[in-house]
């Protein structure tokens, strides 16, 4: 199938509006533009024992469906994680042995802010070495936010929207997550020092 | 294929296409509205239990030990249980499939369903809510509601009494119930149940009682007839004798229902006992018309 070429430069927010107004070959740059991302993402979340392009696609056939519901003034990535979050989640309801969260005194209680980004980048990078190796150890509730924290590089705002978890909730997810990550990794004996 | 070229095959072959705008209001309003309607329904049953076991006394029950917890739970009306126990179950389903949480137990979904409507349910019931539906349903003789509101709250539990206090001798009272009877009530001090030497109720109070044991022992004096003369009429429901060790005052906002409930029981027994004698006049009348007409 010819794929036609849209102008470069183009934000998601207005790629969005064409699809809206009936430019169907440009939900295509949508997919084109998420696909990876929204694989790579299933992956750490579900760490790889899914059927994450069969998920993936579900997603942008799930978005293209309900895509009138998405307001082209709004941001694109957080709607669309959004909804890759629910059938990453709908996927993880089908494992038996995940933890079940279900009194979440995070959620009740307000937190301070924990600060957002790591200061050095060198930080960062051991952070993502250390979850390549560890992620499936974490509960999916510190799971989610990390991976798009560290891999997804998304900031909280979007976290907090696509979880729909106020944003202290993330950054309290996120802190937590780490401190489980470096207990995990002295258990595992792995040099690493934030 | 890529996956880019799977996806837009399948709009062009109109075999994915867009839901309209309509069409997704009106899906998520059906849901909103359904549990809406569940959640209301569910408050109202609740509240409405919650509401009724106060007001027949039952709910006093459960300070009365084990035996009063077993009682309690004899006199709960399974079909409203049942009922709100369905609506629960639909509820916590809706729920279930319309949030996304990383797994949430259907048991865990139900058990906080019924946790939260219970909460607010005694909230309702604290209200002046359902005292206001049952005056109005009792006004109006509204369909549906009006037995509904006409049975529960006002069935006392086995065991039990609950009326407004007549008249107060030392340790003992008399109680005048719904059912237009009276009952003598000889209280007891108990350290067990916290129940003092000296009787802390007064003339006018509406109080429940929890029988220790029950006699019958006068078959008079039950309710005022028409002209005030008490001492005979079929309906007077015969005085019973009770001990106890627990006497509670029923809050004030339930008072109200039951005062209203025993003129109410009153009234009637007046108009039954004034028919009656209307009756036996006109009769009396007539026996005397055909005496002087054999006469002439």
């Amino acid at each position: 199938m010819a794929e036609t070429a849209h102008p470069p430069g183009q934000t998601d927010e207005d790629i969005a509006k064409r699809v809206h107004a009936g430019d169907t070959e440009a939900f295509g740059e949508l997919v084109q533009r998420y696909e990876d991302k929204l694989k790579r993402y299933g992956y750490r979340f579900l760490s790889s024992r899914e059927h994450i392009e069969d998920i993936v696609q579900n997603v942008f056939l799930s978005a293209y469906v309900n895509f009138r519901s998405f307001d082209p003034e709004r941001r694109f990535s957080p709607w669309i994680y959004r909804i890759a979050h629910n059938a990453f989640v709908n996927a993880l309801k089908r494992r038996e042995r995940e933890p079940l969260p279900f009194f979440d005194p995070d959620v009740l209680f307000p937190h301070p802010v924990a600060a957002q980004r790591p200061d050095r980048d060198l930080e960062m990078k051991q952070w993502r070495e250390v979850l390549d190796m560890l992620v499936e150890k974490l509960d999916a509730k510190y799971r989610e936010p990390i991976v798009l924290f560290y891999f997804q590089e998304l900031d909280y705002n979007e976290i907090s929207e696509i979880l729909r978890l106020p944003v202290s909730t993330v950054g309290v997810r996120i802190s937590r997550g780490r401190q489980k990550l470096t207990k995990l990794a002295a258990e595992h004996n792995l040099n690493f020092s934030p | 294929m890529t996956m880019r070229q799977r996806i837009l095959q399948a709009i062009h072959e109109h075999r994915l296409t867009m839901k309209p705008r309509w069409r997704m209001f009106l899906s998520t309003s059906f849901s909103f509205s359904t549990v809406g309607a569940l959640a209301l329904l569910l408050l109202f049953l609740e509240s409405f239990l919650i509401y009724s076991v106060y007001q027949n006394g039952s709910a006093f029950l459960l300070r009365s030990g084990w035996a009063g917890i077993l009682a309690f739970f004899g006199t709960l009306p399974w079909l409203p249980i049942t009922l709100g126990l369905g609506a629960a179950v639909g509820l916590g389903i809706l729920i279930n499939q319309r949030t996304q949480t990383y797994r949430l137990p259907f048991a865990y979904t139900l058990g906080m369903v019924i946790a939260v409507i219970l909460g607010c349910s005694y909230v309702i019931a604290t209200t002046t809510l359902h005292p206001a539906i049952a005056g109005f349903v009792e006004a109006h003789n509204t369909p549906v509601l009006h037995p509904f509101y006409d049975s529960l709250p006002k069935t006392e539990a086995n065991q039990t009494v609950v009326g407004e206090v007549q008249d107060i001798q030392g340790q003992s009272m008399t109680v005048q119930n719904r059912q237009g009877g009276t009952v003598r009530v000889q209280v007891q001090a108990s350290e067990r149940t916290g129940n003092s030497k000296k009787l802390n109720v007064k003339k006018g109070d509406v109080v429940v009682v929890i029988e220790k044991k029950q006699e019958q022992l006068l078959a008079t004096n039950a309710a005022p007839a028409a002209d005030g003369n008490d001492d005979e009429h079929d309906d007077a429901k015969p005085e019973d004798a009770v001990e106890s060790e627990y006497v509670h005052i029923l809050p004030e906002k339930y008072q109200r229902g039951v005062r209203n409930d025993i003129a109410e029981k009153l009234k009637e027994m007046r108009e039954s006992v004034k028919e009656r004698e209307d009756g036996a006049d006109t009769q009396s009348t007539g026996d005397k018309d055909q005496t002087l007409l054999k006469e002439r």
